[in-house]
């Protein structure tokens, strides 16, 4: 089967598809052997899920954004289709992506404005951006091509119970700090099915960082699952904002629509 | 020279980066606790959904100079408006949805400055609203053509702030500048036929609904004529008025096109002599445009043209005129948080005769328009900002730039203030706009 992304990106963060590359002096094999695997898993297709955003900051002030998502594979590529469902001011927006395997074609992205009853055209090759105010970045949200990274294994530990490999990953090129907004992650990893069970993010102003933390993990369909994580920024002891994602209704291999994934549908809502 | 130290060392763990921190102790800084035990507030799962805001919204003018007698004050409040909305959308199954939306509105700013000053067109128009907005049903009849019934907006085009190819629906002018993005088009009753193949779209249109632009009436704060414009006629919404359009909408990777032919009234009137008292009509036009956006990058170029004829004009009234409007912009989303765009319109006469350039049309041959803005988020996009700078170089040149913040209190409130400066040329023919600057304060209830 096919990889589908949608959630697994979510979560993974700093990895992306497994290709065969060359690898740089700094690059450690074992640990890209274990990337390859992380992406390679099976992480299912034909995806409906419902999504909760729940944004937190300092003083503790919630706001809550709830989606509905559909994720499919297109080949290599992966297309989604979302629909804010509230809070109010932003119902009915739509936002659908064709993320494109090949890391040397921008995403085509479209977003359906209720307000402006229009869909307009996203042109944004800089994904360091916060997604929806969120804690995530649309780099999160998107394939991250190993080749632009090298792989060191720091050690093995655990995670709530669990073994875990630690791996740090670092982009090879400014640009792709720049595009990522990360100057560099370390990954946990489960040993017993690959899925990335935390993350470190170095924000590139080098001050704060982003600590996901994948807290429910469930197998659906027999798709191993994230259903809960949180991404957490910090400047050294102090959490600045907090995002927790809760995915509700989560099913594969569903008989989605042949339109589901074009603009006529994004217009037309959930 | 210890303390010395002792301090130097202070300052350095005081100012130290925290990226300077052990790889460990990053690693580290994981919260143990669970998530918040409390589920997220939910949407509604049902097919009936309903929505609506509450808004209380006020304007300061500070520009204007001592009315003369008789005349209205337009200084200091002009606006102290309530008003709610109400939409209710329905999907009984997913193959079938129906919505309807209305609004009402109250500007209290009237009756407190006091009603006798202001003409009753004003009044008409600027004091009170009941107005049904948008009230369709759309259907998927096949996996190929879709229907779309009753009262309802069809934005064509790519450009944000300018207008070349978006024909189809009037706008609201009554306060340009200040009209709220979702009520800048008119919806009007049309029937709309879609069918797709591929990448490709055909809309088929027919506009029953005969509307035009809403203007500011005589006597208003943006009328900038110096006297009343002759009655205007407005064709009646029967089977032989009814307007035709259709688009060929193209979806492809990295890029969009359309391509659109319309044959409608013009939303702006002309003079025509009837007897010895002018009066304003609509002519009829036929539109053929195209409309393209490409990506690059962070860059998004977007491109308009239209071709106009069946133009009007009182001073020349034995023949017809066509014009050429034609426009590009340049999106860059390159900035994290940050959008800047730039559109530029030129329309041109073709055949122009200097006589069209007399009142009221006051049409140039040659006509440039150009929108520069620039939008952001901050603070996890609870801080909105946005900067409008429209230009117009006509027959009537004019400009304003507005600058607004909003700030999201939580997930139902939000706050917006801005502020709009105008200006235009002196002229007989166009006097007082510049005069109308304010401050703008709202604050705005979801649900």
């Amino acid at each position: 089967m096919n990889t589908l992304r949608l959630i697994g990106t979510f979560l993974v963060c700093a990895m992306p598809l497994a290709a065969a590359l060359p690898a740089s002096a700094a690059d450690d094999p074992k640990a890209r052997e274990i990337m390859r695997q992380v992406n390679g898993r099976d992480d299912g297709d034909k995806m409906t899920a419902r999504m909760t955003m729940t944004l937190i900051d300092r003083q503790g002030g919630e706001r809550v954004r709830d989606i509905r998502v559909f994720a499919q594979d297109a080949g290599a590529d992966t297309q989604r289709i979302m629909f804010f469902l509230s809070p109010p001011d932003v119902k009915d927006t739509g936002f659908l992506t064709y993320d494109f395997d090949d890391p040397a074609k921008s995403d085509d992205q479209w977003l359906y404005l209720p307000a402006l009853r229009k869909t307009k055209r996203i042109a944004n090759d800089d994904k360091s951006g916060s997604f929806m105010g969120s804690d995530f970045n649309y780099y999160d949200m998107t394939k991250r091509p190993l080749e632009r990274y090298d792989f060191a294994l720091l050690k093995e530990d655990e995670v709530r119970g669990q073994k875990v490999w630690v791996i740090q990953s670092t982009p090879r090129a400014p640009e792709v700090v720049k595009e990522s907004g990360y100057a560099k992650s370390v990954v946990f990893v489960r040993q017993d099915n690959y899925v990335v069970a935390r993350a470190v993010h170095w924000l590139e102003d080098g001050e704060k960082l982003r600590y996901l933390d994948a807290t429910k993990i469930e197998k659906i369909d027999g798709v191993w699952t994230v259903t809960e994580t949180t991404m957490t920024t910090k400047l050294g002891q102090a959490t600045l904002h907090k995002t927790i994602l809760r995915w509700e209704e989560v099913k594969f291999n569903q008989p989605l629509e042949a339109d589901m994934f074009t603009v006529r549908r994004l217009e037309k809502g959930l | 020279m210890r303390l010395a130290a002792l301090i130097a060392l202070s300052f350095w763990l005081a100012v130290a980066p925290v990226g300077a921190q052990s790889l460990d102790e990053a690693l580290g800084g994981f919260e143990e606790q669970a998530a918040p035990a409390a589920e997220a507030s939910r949407a509604s799962a049902s097919w009936v959904d309903v929505s609506g805001s509450l808004k209380l919204s006020g304007a300061y003018a500070f520009a204007h100079g001592a009315p003369s007698p008789g005349q209205p004050d337009w200084r200091g409040l002009n606006r102290l408006r309530a008003r709610a909305d109400a939409a209710v959308e329905a999907r009984p199954n997913e193959r079938w949805r129906f919505k309807a939306a209305g609004k009402g509105l109250y500007d209290f700013a009237y009756a407190l400055k006091g009603r006798d000053d202001y003409t009753s067109a004003v009044l008409d128009e600027y004091e009170s609203e009941l107005e049904l907005r948008e009230a369709f049903v759309q259907g998927k009849l096949t996996e190929s053509f879709d229907v779309t019934l009753g009262r309802q907006i069809v934005a064509w085009g790519k450009m944000d702030n300018l207008r070349v190819t978006d024909v189809l629906n009037p706008l609201d002018n009554r306060e340009p500048g200040m009209v709220d993005i979702e009520d800048l088009r008119e919806p009007l009753a049309i029937s709309k036929l879609d069918f797709y193949r591929g990448a490709w779209n055909l809309s088929l249109i027919a506009i029953h609904e005969i509307a035009f632009n809403k203007t500011a009436p005589f006597g208003g704060e943006f009328y900038t004529l110096p006297i009343a414009q002759p009655r205007e006629e407005t064709p009646a919404s029967t089977l032989e008025n009814t307007e035709f359009a259709a688009a060929l909408n193209g979806v492809f990777s990295g890029y969009d096109v359309s391509f659109y032919a319309a044959n409608l009234y013009n939303d702006g009137p002309h003079g025509e002599r009837v007897g010895a008292a002018p009066v304003m009509r609509h002519a009829r036009l036929f539109m053929l445009g195209g409309a393209g956006a490409w990506v690059h990058g962070s860059w998004l170029v977007k491109a308009e043209a239209a071709w106009l004829d069946g133009l009007k004009f009182i001073n020349v009234p034995e023949r017809e005129f066509s014009r050429l409007d034609a426009a590009l912009g340049l999106e860059y989303a390159g900035v994290t948080d940050h959008t800047f765009s730039f559109e530029g319109a030129l329309r041109r006469m073709t055949g122009y005769d200097a006589r069209i350039g007399g009142a009221p049309e006051l049409a140039e041959e040659t006509e440039w328009q150009g929108a520069l803005r620039w939008q952001a988020d901050f603070i996890h996009s609870t801080l909105h900002s946005i900067a409008l700078a429209g230009y117009t170089r006509g027959g009537r040149s004019w400009a304003f730039e507005r600058l607004q913040v909003t700030y999201d209190v939580n997930d139902a409130i939000k706050l917006t203030g801005g502020a709009v400066a105008y200006h235009s040329e002196k002229s007989a023919w166009f006097t007082g706009f510049e005069e109308n600057d304010r401050l703008f304060l709202e604050g705005e209830y979801n649900f």
